[in-house]
């Protein structure tokens, strides 16, 4: 297999491990507490 | 006072699937006279659920920012013809606000102030935090790589003008 293939592979790979990832962070974003991020860029 | 805008950001029937910011007035200045501008954000994240409000992935944070990015750059304008007015700029400068707003979402300090965990209130911890700042260019030059390949098909594809021409 070529090296640009294994690249690829690992990176697909590498956004399921991401994903799962992803939730944990989740919970630390309410879409509504960034709103009022954006209010105070805002103000 | 300098301008309305409207964040629009969950989905429904027929709405635009995608996430963009739309300047619905642009401003201009008449005799001194000023019409504020107005702008939209429209963008289509996860409704909440049982228990759980809208959570956003840091990725989706990332582009919430970018396109309010758009949408400060419409509210701080202060041009007097509407044609220059906002995001109405030389194409290689529209997205330069959006991405100071985004690279706002990988600076430690930032995250620290915009992140609430939606249980405890507690922010993102250093941990996390530095996890993803130090990722963030993971497989970057895969994706470049595939980024020019696309790009090199479509020009290929479309500057092919002899039937003889091999693609």
């Amino acid at each position: 297999m070529e090296s640009w293939d294994l690249s690829y592979i690992n990176m697909l790979k590498e956004k399921d491990e991401n994903k799962i990832e992803e939730e944990k962070y989740k919970d630390y974003f309410p879409a509504e507490n960034i709103k009022l991020a954006t209010m105070e860029i805002y103000e | 006072m300098l301008g309305h805008f409207y964040l629009d950001l969950y989905p429904r029937p027929d709405k635009f699937n995608h996430a963009a910011a739309f300047p619905l007035i642009k401003r201009f200045e008449n005799k001194g006279v000023v019409l504020p501008p107005a702008a939209a954000m429209v963008t289509n994240f996860g409704r909440a659920e049982k228990g759980k409000p809208s959570l956003l992935m840091h990725a989706e944070v990332v582009t919430f920012f970018h396109e309010f990015g758009h949408v400060m750059h419409n509210m701080c304008t202060e041009a007097k013809f509407s044609g220059f007015s906002g995001t109405s700029v030389e194409k290689d400068f529209v997205e330069m606000p959006s991405q100071m707003l985004e690279n706002w979402m990988w600076q430690k300090d930032v995250l620290k102030k915009v992140s609430k965990h939606y249980k405890t209130g507690q922010p993102l911890p250093d941990n996390m935090i530095e996890a993803k700042i130090k990722n963030r260019n993971n497989f970057q030059a895969t994706k470049t790589l595939n980024q020019i390949m696309l790009g090199t098909t479509d020009l290929l594809l479309y500057s092919a003008s002899d039937k003889k021409q091999q693609i």
